[in-house]
């Protein structure tokens, strides 16, 4: 309890202040712009949008320079943020079939439909830090910016490159060795997390909308656990792409589907071993994992996960904290297990001094009984 | 040319070019608001395995926007917070249900799209660059 303590202020404006000058560091060095860490600090900025829940680059490249990098303190900045907008409404669900895909690969395949296409990657890279990007240093030359358009093209309306590819997991399920999934009948718009309490047990809508929003160190973790045997998960990567889909939503003063606007997403669909059970014969099971950006670390591992959490849809002993969903729900969150426990470095004196005095009696209590003395204050 | 075709070649520009291209029109009548540039949210969904149930992804920072332009209403949704692009969409979408200026507002589109479409050829162009050939190597006992 911490709300016996008052005053402080003028501390905590200096404070403030303190943390300002810090962020902004040596004047004698430029201000960092946010385009700049939008264009080349990308992927802190997709993670913060992934984790803060919210998708937008400008807004989450502002949290990342006001947290000075901290991109949990940035998270949590950006959930803030999105308390205090009004909801349109649901978009239309995002077809990942139809993403102009700039990464694309699998690891059950060496021959896919479209081709197998690293993209931009750290994969096969040798891990040396490059002198090259040192201030000073010959930097390999950026994308070039692409001039405006002055009139109609030769090829009007033709936009549809990349276009619709088969994905893995349905080749995998035309084969029947992959489990067979269809669209469920819409009823209504599905759990939402941002408007319902989270309880368990949660159907795997509710799951995956927890897994999205949650820490990528926690679920990184997790699927490592399992991958070692704390309730083991043997997944085959059917399919990781990283690209652009489009965003459609029916506005209510139109009546129709509209394009709102393009989100990049990454997705990653598992097949994950499964010997038999619960009516089910041997098969691949799926596990699926999707965020907000480029976050390839974050979507294997909630693939992973979900489909740990699915062990006990599939009559599997559940034997690892990954297919606990009460473990995984409940301390995912990084924003909210930040809060708590940081929360502890406030102010408890009132707390602390009943704590204290019950400590001292007791401690009284155990001498007067003639337990061992008292250690020595020299020895501390 | 569908409203739903336009409105998507305005929703995905870029808000400078479509700026420029609305500012190609020259007078257009005048409008009223029937509902500011409102910043906003929009819950995306997508489905479990890409094709099952649907689940909520997380929100999407939009803007929106109402005009009534002589007698016609015209709305936008644009992803970001774009209250001049959001604008321009809408009196675009107002114009487009005019007679005189829908001829115009598809030309607009046109252009859109062929600047999409140059802007996506690059990028594909690149992409595809890095499309590769795994090969599994044949060992020596099952090579003859």
């Amino acid at each position: 309890m911490y709300v016996a303590v008052k005053g402080g202020q003028k501390a905590i404006t200096e404070a403030h202040k303190l943390l300002e000058e810090t962020r902004r560091g040596d004047l004698s060095v430029p201000e960092i712009s946010l385009a700049q860490i939008q264009n080349q600090m990308g992927l802190a900025v997709d993670r913060v949008q992934a984790e803060g829940s919210l998708y937008a680059p400008k807004l989450a490249a502002l949290a990342t320079k006001q947290a000075k990098g901290d991109l949990v303190e940035a998270i949590f900045l950006l959930r803030a943020a999105r308390a205090s907008l009004k909801r349109f409404g649901y978009s239309e669900p995002i077809e990942t079939a139809s993403m102009r895909a700039r990464r694309r690969v699998s690891g059950t395949f060496k021959d896919i439909p479209g081709g197998q296409i690293l993209g931009p990657t750290f994969d096969y890279t040798h891990r040396l830090l490059k002198r090259s990007l040192m201030d000073g240093g010959q930097a390999p030359p950026g994308g070039a910016p692409i001039p405006i358009a002055k009139g109609p093209g030769a090829q009007p309306g033709a936009d549809g490159l990349g276009g619709e590819l088969l994905g893995v997991a349905t080749i995998l399920e035309r084969e029947g060795i992959l489990e067979t999934v269809g669209t469920a009948p819409e009823d209504g718009e599905p759990f939402d997390l941002t408007r319902q309490p989270l309880e368990v047990p949660l159907a795997r809508p509710g799951r995956l909308q927890a897994l999205a929003r949650a820490d990528e160190g926690f679920l990184l973790a997790l699927a490592y656990s399992s991958q070692r045997g704390f309730g083991s998960v043997h997944p085959f990567v059917a399919e990781l792409k990283l690209g652009p889909v489009e965003l459609g939503f029916r506005a209510p003063e139109l009546g129709m589907p509209i394009t709102v606007g393009e989100i990049e997403v990454t997705e990653c669909q598992t097949a994950n071993q499964f010997k038999g059970g619960a009516g089910k014969p041997p098969m691949f099971t799926r596990g699926y994992g999707l965020t907000f950006g480029h976050n390839e670390r974050k979507a294997l591992s909630m693939a992973i996960v979900d489909r740990a959490l699915r062990a006990g849809e599939l009559g599997e002993a559940i034997k690892g904290p990954a297919q606990n969903p009460e473990f995984v729900l409940y301390h995912g969150d990084n924003v909210e297990a930040s809060g708590f426990v940081s929360h502890i470095k406030l102010p408890h004196y009132v707390d602390f001094q009943a704590e204290l005095s019950m400590l001292r009696a007791m401690r009284k209590k155990f001498n007067g009984s003639g337990g061992p003395p008292e250690p020595d204050d020299k020895d501390e | 040319m569908e409203r739903q075709r336009i409105m998507r070649a305005l929703a995905l520009s870029r808000e400078n070019t479509l700026i420029e291209l609305m500012g190609s029109l020259g007078d257009i009548p005048p409008f009223e608001y029937l509902r500011r540039p409102q910043k906003g949210l929009i819950m995306v969904k997508a489905r479990a395995d890409a094709k099952n149930q649907a689940f909520n992804l997380g929100e999407a920072l939009a803007t929106r926007c109402s005009v009534n332009l002589n007698g016609k209403a015209g709305h936008a949704y644009v992803l970001g917070d774009e209250p001049e692009k959001c604008l321009a969409a809408a009196l675009a979408d107002a114009l487009a249900q005019d007679e005189r200026f829908r001829p115009e507002i598809e030309r607009i589109a046109l252009c859109l799209e062929a600047d999409m479409a140059r802007a996506r050829a690059l990028e594909v162009q690149k992409t595809q660059k890095t499309k590769v050939d795994f090969f599994t190597l044949v060992r020596g006992e099952d090579a003859d």
